[in-house]
C-alpha cells in the first residue's frame, strides 16, 4: 500500500507521520513511503500488537467517525493509522461533525467543505468510533461484503431522501366524543348475523326499497324448529372435524395450520405459484389433484354422512372394517388407488356397509334427507334400491361392523342418494352451506360408535350392475321409480353450474378400466391443468355436473367425458383461468 | 511514547496486558465524556490503544461496532467481567485490494456527496437544494442555486428568487420551489 504522504488540511497544521498498515501477520513488506524511522517490520511484532494491526486495517474505506481530545469530531473514510508510532489517524473527506463547541448536527455542518484529507495527531484522538465493522475472520470474503452494499440499493438510497426523519409522529386513532358509539358496527368480523344490522331493513327505511330477497330461493331450507340447535350441533361438530383433518393439499394444509412438507425450503413461489412446474406435473400433480378431489369428496361425505366416518376413522373402536379404515383414511386420502381399495373393499362389504348406517345418524332424515335426495334421486335408482335393502340386512352383517347394530336408520331415498353420492361422484349440485349443515344434522347426530355409510354405498349399487367379483350376497338392485331419468347433456365443458342438477345422474357401466380414474378439474395442486376425465367403475359421472364445495370458489368445470371412453385431456395452454381452486384464492 | 501523559489515568504499567486482555469486558469513561461498554479484542501498549468491540457479549463473525480508544483518555474504566476469545478462529487475512476498493469507492461517493453540500448555506437552503435536486439537475454556485445550468436561485431561496433561464424554465423552476417549500414546511416542524 502506498502511504499517503501529502497532506490536506490537519487539524492543528502539521503533517503527522503515518504509515500504512500492512495486513496479516506478514510485516515483512516495507511500505514504500515509510516515516523516517522507516518500519521496523517485526520490532514490534508481538501477538497483541499484530491483532491490533488486524483490526486497524478493517476500517480502511470505513467511515469512521474520530473523536478528538478537544470535544470535535470528525467524519471521514479512514484511511490510515500510525500503528507503529502513536496512532495518528487519516481520514479522507472528513467533515467535521461536531465542534469542539459542543453544537451538534446530524448532518455534517455545512460551513465548510470536507477535507480531502486530514490528519490528526495521536495525541489529540480519544477514540475512533466505526460502526458495522466487518471484522469477520473469513475476510477473503470482503469483496463479496464490499459488493453486497452496492446490490441492496434501497429507495431511500437512491433517490437520496435525507429527510427520512422528518415524520410526525404517530398518535392512535381516537374518536370524536360526539360521535354516537356504534358499537354495532364494531365487530365488523364477526359473523354477519350476529351484528344486529340488517341492510334490508335500513334500505327500505332509507331508500324505500323493499326487498324481495328470500334466502330460500338460492339454498335448501333451513329447518328451524324443536330441532334446530341440535342441528347447528352437528353441523359445528363436522365442521370442526373437517378442519381438523388432515390433508395432503399443501395449500389446505397451510389454512389449517398443519405443517406439511417436510421440506421447508419450498420457497413462496413454488407454493404459491399458479405455474405448474415439469416435475410437478408429471406425478405430483395428478397425485395432487387425486388427494384434491378425495379430499372434496371426503369433505363432501363428511359433510352429508356426518362426521361419523371422520370420527369413526379416528377411533380404534370403529370397525375393524377394511373399509372403515380406508374412509377414515379417505378423509385422507392420498391417491385414488386408496380409493379404488376402499372402493373394493367396500364393495365386499358393501351390504355390510350399508347396515352400519347409524340410527341416529338420520334422525331427522326424513324430509332434510329429501332436499339432498334431488341429488339422491339423480343418483342411479337402483342404488336406492339397493340402499334400501341394505337396511334390513343389517343383522346379516357378519363380523364385519364392530358397531352395534344400530338402530334402524330412517333410510330415505335422499339418504341413499348421499351415499351413491359419496361415491366419488361428485353431487352435481352444490352442496350449499345450509344443506350441508343440514346433512350433518342427520348424521352428525351419529353416535360416536357409528359406522359411516361410506361411498361403498354408492359402489355398491354400481357393482350390483356388475356381476364380477361383487359380493354375492348384495342384495339385488330394485329399480326406484322415482328416480328421475338421467338425460346426458352434451359434454359442454364450461357450463356453469346450478345448485341443482337438472339431469339425473346417469352411471354408466363402464368397465373397470385398469388405472384410470376420474378426475375432477379441481385442479388444486393441479393449476391450470385441466384434469384428465377418466371413468372409474365405481364412480359416476354426470358430464355437467360438478363438485362445488361450499367455500371453494365456484368455477365451471372442464369436464370432457364420454361414455364408454376415458377421456384423457391434456390442455394444451398451461393456464385455465377456470380452474378450481381448492384451498386457494381464486384469481 | 508517552504512556502516561497528564491526562492519562488509566494507564497502569504494572498489569497492562493483564488490564486489557482480549476478552475482558470494560465499561469505559474517556475524557471527553463519552461512556461505552466494550469487549477488548485488541491492545498494544506501543500505541496505547485499545481495540474494544461494543457491547457486552460477543459476536464473532458479526460486524461490530468498533472503538478505539487511546487509552490515554480513559478516564473510568471497570471491569465488567470476561468472556471466551471472541474471535472465532485465527485465521486473520486481510483482503487489502478490496479494501482499497471499498475505499475508492467510498471516496468516489463522499465526493460525490461533498458536490451536492452547500459550503456556508443555511440547513434550509441545503434542504432546498435536496429537494430540487430529486427531479431537477442541480448544483451549487457558491451560494445559489443553479438549476439546469441556466436557472438561478438565489437566497433566500423564495418564488421571486428565480431569476433566468427560459420562460418556461422559470416558471418550471419557481413551480417546484414553492411546492417543495411547502412540503418543506409540513414536514419540517
Amino acid at each position: 500500500m502506498k502511504p499517503v504522504l501529502h497532506s490536506g488540511s490537519s487539524s492543528n497544521g502539521f503533517s503527522h507521520r503515518r504509515v500504512e498498515k500492512e495486513a496479516g501477520m506478514n510485516n515483512a513488506q516495507p511500505s514504500a513511503g515509510t516515516t523516517e524511522n522507516g518500519w521496523e517490520a517485526g520490532s514490534v511484532d508481538t501477538p497483541s500488537h499484530k491483532l491490533l494491526v488486524y483490526f486497524t486495517t478493517c476500517n480502511i474505506g470505513h467511515q469512521v467517525e474520530v473523536h478528538l481530545k478537544n470535544g470535535s469530531v470528525y467524519s471521514g473514510i479512514f484511511h490510515a493509522a500510525d500503528v507503529e508510532k502513536d496512532f495518528g489517524i487519516i481520514l479522507k473527506m472528513a467533515c467535521l461533525m461536531r465542534d469542539s463547541r459542543g453544537t451538534k448536527s446530524r448532518s455534517p455542518l455545512v460551513s465548510k467543505p470536507p477535507s480531502k484529507i486530514l490528519i490528526i495527531p495521536a495525541d489529540e484522538v480519544v477514540q475512533v468510533i466505526a460502526k458495522d465493522l466487518p471484522v469477520s475472520s473469513h475476510n477473503g470474503s470482503d469483496s463479496v461484503q464490499c459488493e453486497k452494499p452496492l446490490e441492496l440499493l434501497t429507495d431511500s438510497l437512491i433517490s437520496q431522501f435525507y429527510n427520512v426523519d422528518l415524520e410526525r409522529e404517530l398518535k392512535p386513532w381516537v374518536p370524536d366524543e360526539d360521535v354516537p358509539d356504534c358499537s354495532d358496527l364494531e365487530n365488523v368480523f364477526d359473523d354477519p348475523w350476529k351484528r344486529g344490522w340488517n341492510q334490508f331493513e335500513v334500505n327500505k327505511s332509507l331508500f324505500g326499497v323493499t326487498s324481495t330477497f328470500d334466502e330460500e330461493l338460492y339454498t335448501t331450507k333451513l329447518e328451524r324448529g324443536p330441532g334446530t340447535r341440535e342441528l347447528e350441533e352437528q353441523a359445528l361438530r363436522i365442521a370442526r372435524e373437517i378442519v381438523g383433518e388432515n390433508t395432503r393439499d399443501l395449500h389446505v394444509a397451510e389454512e389449517r395450520g398443519l405443517q406439511l412438507s417436510g421440506k421447508f425450503d419450498i420457497d413462496e413461489e413454488t407454493k404459491y405459484s399458479s405455474v405448474c412446474t415439469a416435475n410437478r406435473f408429471d406425478d405430483t400433480c395428478y397425485e395432487d389433484e387425486d388427494e384434491e378431489e378425495d379430499i372434496l369428496l371426503d369433505c363432501c361425505n363428511n359433510l352429508t354422512f356426518g362426521d361419523s366416518s371422520a370420527s369413526d376413522g379416528k377411533k380404534p373402536a370403529s370397525t375393524g372394517m377394511v373399509y372403515e379404515e380406508t374412509w377414515g383414511d379417505s378423509l385422507h386420502l392420498r391417491n385414488n388407488k386408496i380409493v379404488d381399495q376402499s372402493w373394493s373393499n367396500s364393495n365386499k362389504h358393501s351390504h355390510q356397509l350399508m347396515s352400519e348406517q347409524p340410527s341416529k345418524d338420520f334422525p331427522v332424515a326424513g324430509n332434510k334427507i329429501r332436499n339432498e335426495s334431488q341429488l339422491g334421486e339423480q343418483r342411479k335408482s337402483k342404488f336406492l334400491g339397493s340402499s334400501l335393502y341394505k337396511k334390513p340386512s343389517e343383522e346379516s352383517v357378519s363380523g364385519l361392523e364392530d358397531a352395534p347394530p344400530s338402530e334402524k336408520p330412517s333410510f330415505t331415498d335422499g339418504r341413499v342418494g348421499l351415499l351413491s353420492d359419496r361415491a366419488k361422484s361428485e353431487s352435481s349440485s352444490g352442496w350449499p352451506g345450509s344443506s350441508i349443515s343440514r346433512n350433518s344434522e342427520n348424521y352428525a347426530a351419529s353416535s360416536a360408535s357409528n359406522r359411516p355409510i361410506l361411498s361403498p354405498s354408492s359402489s355398491i349399487g354400481s357393482l350390483s350392475s356388475e356381476k364380477s367379483t361383487l359380493n354375492p350376497n348384495a342384495k339385488e338392485f330394485k329399480l326406484n321409480p322415482n328416480a328421475k331419468s338421467f338425460k346426458p347433456s352434451s359434454p359442454s365443458a364450461k357450463s356453469p353450474q346450478s345448485p341443482v342438477p337438472d339431469g339425473s345422474f346417469y352411471y354408466p357401466p363402464v368397465p373397470p378400466m385398469p388405472g384410470l380414474r376420474i378426475r375432477y378439474g379441481m385442479g388444486g395442486a393441479f393449476p391450470g391443468q385441466q384434469h384428465p376425465m377418466m371413468y372409474n367403475n365405481t364412480t359416476q359421472l354426470s358430464p355437467n355436473q360438478t363438485y362445488y364445495s361450499p367455500n371453494s370458489p365456484q368455477y365451471p368445470q372442464q369436464m370432457m367425458i364420454t361414455q364408454q371412453r376415458p377421456v384423457l385431456f391434456m390442455p394444451p395452454t398451461p393456464y385455465q383461468p377456470e380452474m378450481p381452486y381448492n384451498g386457494r384464492d381464486s384469481y | 511514547m508517552d504512556p502516561a501523559g497528564g491526562a492519562s489515568v488509566a494507564s497502569d504499567i504494572g498489569g497492562e496486558g493483564e488490564k486489557f486482555a482480549v476478552g475482558n469486558i470494560y465499561s469505559v469513561k474517556v475524557i471527553t465524556g463519552d461512556e461505552f461498554r466494550g469487549i477488548v479484542m485488541a491492545y498494544d501498549p506501543i500505541p496505547n490503544f485499545v481495540f474494544f468491540e461494543e457491547g457486552t457479549k460477543p459476536r464473532p463473525g458479526h460486524s461490530k461496532n468498533a472503538r478505539m480508544v487511546n487509552a490515554n483518555f480513559i478516564t473510568g474504566l471497570s471491569y465488567l467481567g470476561k468472556t471466551e476469545d471472541p474471535l472465532d478462529t485465527d485465521n486473520f487475512s486481510v483482503d487489502l485490494n478490496g479494501l482499497r476498493a471499498k475505499e475508492a469507492l467510498a471516496i468516489r461517493q463522499a465526493e460525490a456527496d461533498a458536490e451536492r453540500m452547500g459550503v456556508g448555506v443555511t440547513a434550509e437552503a441545503q434542504s432546498i437544494f435536496d429537494a430540487l435536486s430529486k427531479t431537477l439537475p442541480v448544483q451549487w454556485e457558491n451560494s445559489d442555486i443553479l438549476v439546469m445550468k441556466e436557472v438561478r436561485v438565489r437566497s433566500p431561496y423564495l418564488s421571486d428568487c428565480v431569476f433566468g433561464g427560459t420562460d418556461a424554465a422559470n416558471n418550471r423552476v419557481k413551480k417546484v420551489l414553492e411546492l417543495e417549500r411547502r412540503r418543506l414546511q409540513l414536514f419540517g416542524t
